[in-house]
């Protein structure tokens, strides 16, 4: 299928990372990767709206069909993945985000709406390897010689091997086999329980920005999607469940007892993922929903928290959660935004996560009679890492090193966010 | 009076306070600055409307021979069979509660703009309360459990955000926390029973007089019982949960008051009222929530007695006064709960504002005497043998151990553990990474900010500030 709409998308992000790539100036280029991104947000939700009035009635291009924007579950992911990118490029710390890493940001960008503008194995397979790629390529370009692109690669390549051998099997017939290899390979992407050992060291250590931009890539949900809800026995299925429930809670209890702020959102990010696998493995379609919604949700919410850890973090140096010692009074909107974000993604009521949490819990119920407390469970630790995070990092203490509140590019961005994971509760659109 | 004025006053109850806190809340955002008076006058303005709309709501039920009303505001979503109704019910519990609620709320508003004058946190304390509010007559008046579990929500963070006010000193902030972790660990308990209701009965919605759907099987009646318990005794600072309260009085005193003294802490009781008719027919739950009640009667009536603070003797007070509710609503003495609960709530709330001047009412009440208050407790010296006394003064002190069992024992080896999986794991991934050297300081985005906050150039500085 070839859909319109994240095509122009897909291909400003990637000229613009062309012209990002060759600025000197940090500032030019973050200034030039803001317009980039408005731009495509604005594009995706123009061209989205255009559809409505004047509908496209689709064709076919080489036995492909074409549509103006991808159907059911993909239909918000490309206006998601720009305002993700809006988020990380308006709100990356300059010291740590030269102009070639958002060159990469806006590369990944460009790759995960190419991945809703064709979606088809063998693309997904290239798109899959060139993100990860671009990743490790960012870490080899890192000066800290911490191992960590060797880290990424012992874990990556076996996941980009499974998921382009899963896809030539696919296509030549071993249907099943061949899922089974594209699910685990996407399951070590998903840093799933137990081959999850390459993820929070990544999520310490690598940039913010590509850190939350591989993350919140929607290949891996919507391939899983597809496959697990059209091609593989509903056994393997809650296999694929009952790993996703079990990280989601292993996860979330690391996450709560971290005493750093990095790791602990490594953890966060994790137990997400594992809720959103725990419902992509359900049969009823009111589990999709909840994780397509989850993802959405956690896509903008987790983006939006890591994202004032990071901002915080260039303010202020190495964050700890071993004992509070922030000034809220200093940064009250980056506070507010921070916890905000944080309770959304930890499915807090009226936040667009709450809508995701709640179909989740509600349909696993009926299909994990022994599972069901799992994703309660989650979601009720998370909530607790959030609070401690916000607590420890922006109260308790009376000194403080200066730090200034939003700065108007940040405050831009996080307004949108902010306001759209809000919005969405009030108004949930159910996928 | 119409059902269409019947409906306008029943959403207006939940409306108002939080129509209320998205004016103030949005204003403040964009950086708008207004004056204390106003931002106080908003919010009472919006809790007395709230309140005169209960109180009228009540009158025409009441003189109409209405025993129920039940409003819909919508349909949050519905995907396939699953339905979120904003469904709202008023009946004699949820608004004789949600009165109190606004009644209160909007006492202490005016209470506190004296309170409070010239405090740097004054929006964030009206906002809070504000929130608190909207969050308590959802809870109040939620004629779907889904729906009551939102405001439940919304109490508990507003109190933990309340209990950290004044964020500067660390001992709110780590009491904020535990407050917090123990409501989120109890809130478990409140989801799990409405999924576990929903599945075994299809609906979360309460129906007609009857409340809510019980379960057929009395083991599904006794589960959700149960969960519902553990759910309020988070909020009702029961035990063992309940080492939170005392601490909770960091806060400043008219949030003390509503909180702690009078709504939050009825919010457990009030649960347990509210669907009642979901496990009235498991005697077992009955009979926990009696235990449960009496076990914390006599250990904090044991333990508020060595208090020497007052505004820790009026939380083992309250906690005292809910542990007898928790009894009688065991006992199955629905009204007279109700009663006690609305007669403690007022009470207690007027102690706690007036604990800040006890030494100016003590001083006047001797000087009305003419000699000083004499002592309390004497009695207990004469009933209490003397080698049980020592041992109940050291139980009162160590404030019955639950404190240390908890932290120690509970709370502390879990997290050793977690902690030493989590290290076991880290070198895992160490050991992939070819073994070299850990740089845990050499991050990315901290390197060079880290550099400008300690003795980098003011241009540096400024450049990590402005990412």
């Amino acid at each position: 299928m070839i859909a319109l709409v994240p095509l122009p998308v897909a291909i400003l992000f990637l000229s613009v990372s062309f012209v990002v790539a060759r600025i000197t100036d940090r500032r030019a280029a973050r200034r030039t990767a803001v317009a980039c991104a408005t731009a495509a947000t604005a594009l995706s939700i123009g061209l989205s709206l255009t559809q409505r009035f004047a509908p496209f009635t689709g064709g076919r291009i080489g036995g492909l069909v074409v549509v103006a924007v991808p159907d059911g579950p993909a239909r918000h992911v490309v206006t998601v993945t720009c305002v993700v990118g809006l988020l990380v490029v308006a709100m990356s710390p300059l010291a740590s985000h030269p102009p070639a890493t958002l060159a990469g940001v806006l590369r990944l960008l460009a790759i995960s709406c190419g991945f809703l503008a064709v979606r088809h194995g063998g693309s997904a397979a290239v798109l899959w390897s060139l993100s990860a790629w671009l990743v490790w390529a960012e870490l080899r370009r890192r000066d800290g010689d911490d191992g960590l692109d060797r880290l990424f690669a012992v874990y990556h390549v076996p996941s980009v091997l499974l998921f382009c051998a899963g896809t030539v099997l696919t296509a030549t017939g071993s249907r099943e086999v061949g899922t089974v290899l594209v699910v685990l390979g996407i399951v070590i992407r998903f840093a799933v329980v137990p081959v999850h050992g390459w993820y929070p060291r990544f999520v310490e250590r690598a940039p913010m920005g590509v850190v939350v931009v591989f993350g919140a890539a929607p290949i891996g949900m919507l391939t899983q999607l597809e496959l697990l809800s059209t091609r593989l026995p509903a056994s393997f299925a809650h296999e694929v469940a009952l790993l996703g429930g079990l990280t989601a809670v292993v996860a979330a209890v690391f996450a709560v007892v971290q005493n750093g702020a990095r790791r602990a959102l490594a953890f966060l990010m994790m137990s997400q993922t594992g809720l959103i696998t725990f419902g992509l493995g359900g049969d009823s379609p009111l589990a999709a929903s909840g994780a397509v919604l989850t993802w959405q949700a956690s896509a903008l919410a987790l983006s939006g928290f890591a994202m004032a850890l990071a901002a915080l973090e260039a303010r202020r140096g190495t964050l700890s959660l071993a004992t509070p010692g922030g000034n809220f009074s200093r940064t009250p909107r980056l506070a507010v935004a921070f916890l905000l974000c944080g309770l959304a993604a930890a499915g807090f009521p009226l936040s667009l996560g709450f809508a995701g949490v709640h179909l989740l819990v509600h349909s696993s119920v009926v299909e994990f009679p022994l599972l069901w407390l799992a994703p309660i469970g989650a979601v009720a630790m998370n909530g607790m890492t959030v609070m401690r995070c916000f607590l420890t990092l922006f109260a308790g203490s009376r000194s403080h090193s200066g730090e200034g509140d939003l700065a108007p590019l940040e405050a831009y961005a996080l307004t949108i966010v902010v306001g759209t994971l809000l919005i969405g509760a009030a108004l949930p659109v159910i996928p | 009076m119409s059902a269409a004025v019947h409906r306008y006053l029943l959403i207006a109850i939940t409306g108002l306070p939080l129509g209320a806190f998205l004016v103030l809340a949005v204003l403040a955002w964009w950086g708008r600055r207004w004056a204390e008076r106003t931002i106080s006058t908003v919010v009472t303005l919006a809790f007395g409307l709230a309140t005169v709309s209960a109180l009228v709501l009540a009158g025409v039920m009441a003189c109409g021979g209405e025993r129920v009303l039940t409003v819909s505001a919508g349909t949050w979503s519905s995907p396939g069979e699953y339905r979120f109704d904003l469904l709202l019910v008023g009946d004699r519990l949820s608004i004789s509660f949600a009165v109190l609620t606004a009644l209160l709320a909007c006492i202490i508003g005016v209470f506190s703009q004296r309170y409070l004058h010239r405090e740097p946190g004054y929006l964030r304390f009206y906002l809070l309360l504000t929130l608190f509010g909207a969050g308590v007559e959802v809870v109040a008046l939620a004629g779907d459990l889904d729906l009551l579990f939102v405001g439940w929500e919304l109490a508990g963070l507003t109190s933990a955000l309340l209990i950290s006010f004044f964020h500067e000193r660390r001992k709110p902030v780590e009491h904020a926390l535990r407050a917090f972790l123990t409501y989120r660990a109890c809130d478990v308990g409140l989801l799990a029973a409405v999924v576990w209701l929903h599945h075994t009965t299809g609906t979360s919605t309460a129906g007609g007089t009857a409340g809510f759907a019980a379960p057929a099987a009395t083991g599904n009646a006794v589960l959700i019982g149960v969960l519902l318990l553990w759910a309020s005794m988070g909020k009702a600072a029961q035990v063992p949960l309940g080492g939170w309260l005392p601490r909770a009085m960091e806060g400043p005193t008219p949030s003390s008051a509503i909180f702690y003294g009078a709504i939050s802490v009825s919010l457990g009781p009030y649960l347990l009222l509210r669907t009642e008719s979901i496990w009235a027919g498991a005697p077992a739950v009955r009979i926990a929530i009696g235990v449960v009640g009496a076990l914390t009667v006599v250990h904090v009536a044991l333990v508020g007695r060595v208090q020497t603070d007052i505004k820790s003797a009026l939380a083992y007070a309250s906690m005292t006064q809910v542990g007898l509710i928790l009894v009688e609503i065991g006992l199955g003495l629905r009204y007279l709960a109700l009663a006690h609960l609305v007669a403690h709530a007022g009470l207690r709330s007027v102690q706690i504002l007036r604990s800040p001047s006890l030494i100016h009412d003590y001083h006047h009440l001797e000087r009305a005497m003419n000699r000083p208050l004499p002592r309390t407790g004497a009695h207990l010296e004469r009933l209490v043998p003397g080698p049980a006394q020592g041992w109940l003064y050291r139980y009162a002190l160590e404030r019955g151990y639950f404190d240390a069992w908890l932290r120690d024992h509970v709370i502390g080896g879990f997290v050793r553990l977690v902690r030493r999986a989590d290290s076991l794991d880290d070198r895992w991934a160490q050991r992939l990474s070819a073994g070299r050297a850990p740089a845990r300081t050499g991050l990315a985005d901290r390197r060079e900010a880290v550099t400008a906050g300690h003795g980098g150039s003011p241009g540096t500085r400024r450049k990590g500030q402005e990412s």
